[in-house]
């Protein structure tokens, strides 16, 4: 087995087996906690300063029952079995869980966390709606607010230096999860959607003094593959679905047949924050938090979603847009509307699908994505 | 059995007129429109001079005339899905076909959204701005988890700050900050009588049910800070209180005193009303309405502002609060249940009403009903089945009344 098949099946087996993980770690330190986040973003740095680790919980596929006596079927797969997880005992390893507030139902399926389950830790991150200057001395005061929650709750001392170091090692792992995301765009880089995810999914579900390493050993081989020229054929790029990365299987079929995601919008892997250099750490991330590039569930006075959106279309030059949005996603159904018609003003193609995750992939998708995919083959010849 | 019409609400209908007609002419008249959202402090705009007009007001009003269906096909011909709150499905095929059971809004100059209410409205007014191609202001109230903290009132006063000097640019005028206490008081004195409307309902028998509050109450949402709205208010607090000095009560033969949880529905207000008055049941107050009452401090303006707007009476704030809220609003109006309304459209309202339902049952023993619909959107409402349904909750209270007897 080459060294990049046995990367990929380490992190398979990360993705598998989280609990293992967590296990792990806190093997090596009887005062380490371990704590789910929901997505997209939340201050990893200040937990692990604490010696808490931060894992991320992003729904799951397994069948919603239990969740449906504390929450209504108007919101998305991934808040419904988020909760179905916690009912079911899967996620017991953890003690507690962090929410930050990336919309209406995360917000209030934190609110029903706090209050259906007392024996473990729930909190939010209160990051501000709007992206602007204005709101980073708000945010730093919430990041220190936090650290003292923690502090109080675990009994734990969470240093300014140990924060700033904590940035050094998440940085790293930032930096690595960038230059991977971007080798999907050069000739030569030949790894599935399905193996790519999971490398994505598994850096969020482990630490990352054990990641980094096998993320940066990973790009040196992948490297040694690629050219500088980028991919042949049909690239698509997807917008649409921030908070988790879609049904494997949808993507899985766009590259049967024959196209290649060489761009995704998820808020994990390519889009991380840059946490640049400055004195005070909370202030660090304040700043990084406001700087990041324009979402769907935060208001940007300053930069629209679709010149961010366009400036990346051209840069990887692709050829057509997958909208995946899950179902109930208000934030990106909203953006939906506007994004098409932005698109269409700029002559890119592009194809709407909703999802869910228990559900199969809607019926019917596999055969407009293949006309799709067609289209695109026509015209870009 | 039949509504008992007050007659107030034949004044709020004239001042909503002329209110609307108002807006019509702005333009003309050399005055700036700013859209805003209901639960905004539109205390500013009044002080600059400045029109608002709620397109949540408009939304409502087009639910009521059950136009929403063929604005919401519209939104959907534009692209906007159908699990987006149905106010700005309404609003969105009105702007695009003119269609408006109230001729249509005036185009903005500005439009100005708080997040108190949701998230949703960031979205919508971004829609707005975009559309009209006008500049926006979002003011950032950020949700309450726990209590509300120091930091995030520092953040909406320094919002506030930021917002006056936007104003100043929109309107070319200066802030006058003796005009906005004069405001504010009008303001604050309207949100108290407004208030004194509502507690009227504590009466026993209550001369006064939800849908007689909800005919008049547009000027909480449209003209709060000017007399009109004062004047209006305490009428009908006047009226409400000659009703309990003579004897009248809304419903002959009370039975069922019941509390209203979420946005009514705009379509069915006089059909569910008379559907629970038939079995002698009476809404006597509802959390929806408690949105509108701002508890002020005229000596520290900026930062009561800033607490009152931030938590309203059950949204933005966490479960365990609003659950308190709730549960207080049930024993001061000696209510014998609770009807929810699990929103499709408004998901800060409609989760987390089953935790609450649990909660509130076993720290009061009072039983709660919960049923889907939506605030403005018939084709979500199960008219018959919600009504066997509410027959057989209020005939489940009867029995329980019965036994405690």
């Amino acid at each position: 087995m080459s060294r990049i098949n046995a990367i990929i099946n380490e992190c398979k087996e990360i993705m598998k087996n989280p609990k293992r993980e967590v296990e792990e770690w806190k093997s090596k330190d009887s005062n380490r906690k371990a704590i789910g986040y929901f997505p997209t973003y939340i201050p990893e740095e200040i937990f692990y300063a604490g010696g808490i680790l931060p894992i991320g919980v992003f729904g799951s596929s397994i069948p919603v029952t239990l969740a449906n006596s504390h929450i209504q079927q108007i919101t998305c797969s991934i808040v419904r079995s988020t909760t179905e997880l916690k009912l079911t005992g899967k996620i017991d390893v953890l003690d507690g869980m962090i929410f930050p507030p990336t919309c209406d139902s995360a917000q209030f399926v934190a609110s029903i966390w706090d209050t259906a389950f007392t024996d473990i830790y729930t909190d939010m991150v209160m990051f501000p709606s709007k992206m602007t200057n204005s709101s980073v001395s708000y945010i730093t005061a919430e990041l220190q607010d936090l650290a003292k929650r923690l502090e109080k709750r675990f009994q734990v001392t969470i240093t300014e230096d140990k924060v700033t170091e904590a940035i050094d090692l998440y940085n790293e792992y930032r930096n690595l999860m960038k230059r991977f995301s971007e080798l999907r765009t050069k000739e030569g880089f030949d790894l599935t959607w399905v193996d790519y995810y999971s490398v994505i999914k598994a850096g969020t579900m482990t630490y990352k003094k054990k990641f980094n390493p096998l993320l940066a050993e990973l790009i040196a081989e992948l490297e040694k593959k690629v050219t500088d020229k980028p991919q042949d054929g049909i690239k698509i790029m997807v917008v649409g679905s921030s908070c988790q990365i879609p049904h494997v299987n949808l993507l899985d079929k766009v590259e049967r047949l024959g196209a290649k995601v060489v761009w995704d919008d998820l808020l994990h892997g390519l889009r991380g924050i840059e946490v640049k250099e400055g004195d005070s750490p909370y202030e660090r991330l304040a700043q990084a938090y406001v700087d990041s590039e324009p979402m769907a569930y935060r208001h940007s006075p300053n930069k629209k979603r679709h010149e961010f959106l366009l400036e990346e279309y051209k840069r990887v030059n692709t050829n057509g847009v997958v909208f995946i949005i899950p179902k109930f996603c208000e934030p990106e159904l909203f953006d939906y509307a506007y994004l098409k018609k932005e698109f269409e003003k700029a002559g890119i193609r592009h194809l709407y699908t909703d999802f869910e995750e228990e559900a199969t992939v809607a019926e019917g998708f596999e055969t407009r994505l293949q006309a799709f995919v067609e289209m695109l083959e026509i015209v870009s010849v | 059995m039949k509504i008992k019409k007050y007659k107030t609400a034949a004044l709020s209908k004239e001042i909503m007129k002329k209110y609307y007609e108002s807006t019509r002419t702005a333009h003309a008249e050399g005055k700036k429109v700013v859209w805003s959202t209901a639960l905004a402090p539109a205390e500013f705009f009044w002080t600059m001079d400045l029109v608002p007009v709620f397109p949540e007001n408009h939304a409502a009003t087009c639910g009521a005339y059950r136009m929403t269906p063929d604005l919401s096909d519209v939104a959907e011909q534009d692209g906007l899905s159908r699990d987006v709150c149905s106010y700005v499905r309404a609003d969105w095929g009105s702007r695009l076909t003119g269609d408006s059971p109230l001729g249509g809004l005036p185009k903005p100059d500005f439009v100005f959204c708080a997040n108190n209410s949701c998230q949703t409205v960031t979205k919508w007014y971004e829609e707005l701005s975009r559309f009209f191609n006008v500049p926006m202001f979002q003011l950032d109230t950020v949700y309450n988890f726990g209590e509300v903290t120091q930091h995030s009132i520092d953040y909406i006063v320094k919002q506030f700050k930021e917002l006056i000097v936007v104003l100043e640019e929109v309107t070319g005028k200066e802030f006058d900050m003796e005009r906005f206490r004069e405001v504010m008081r009008i303001s604050h004195e309207t949100t108290k009588v407004w208030n004194e409307v509502l507690e009227m309902g504590r009466h026993k028998p209550s001369p006064i049910t939800l849908s007689d509050i909800l005919i008049v109450m547009g000027p909480i949402v449209c003209l709060r800070g000017t007399e009109d709205a004062l004047r209006l208010f305490t009428a009908m607090r006047d009226e409400a209180q000659e009703r309990v000095d003579n004897g009248i009560a809304a419903v002959d033969n009370e039975k069922f005193r019941l509390i209203w949880d979420n946005i009514p529905l705009w379509y069915a207000l006089r059909t569910l009303t008379e559907q629970l008055m038939s079995h002698g049941g009476v809404i006597v107050g509802a959390t929806y309405l408690y949105h509108w009452c701002f508890d002020l401090d005229e000596d520290n303006l900026l930062e009561s502002m800033a607490r009152a707007y931030t938590a309203t009476m059950t949204l933005n704030l966490g479960i365990r609060q609003k659950s308190d809220k709730i549960q207080n609003l049930l024993t001061r109006f000696n209510a014998d249940g609770l009807i929810i309304h699990s929103n499709r459209s408004c998901k800060p309202d409609a989760l987390g009403s089953l935790d609450i339902q649990r909660r509130i049952y076993e720290n009061t023993k009072i039983p709660s009903l919960l049923f889907e619909a939506d605030h403005t959107d018939y084709r979500s409402y199960a008219e018959g089945p919600v009504a066997t349904r509410i027959e057989a909750f209020l005939e489940s209270l009867e029995n329980s009344k019965k036994v405690n007897a």
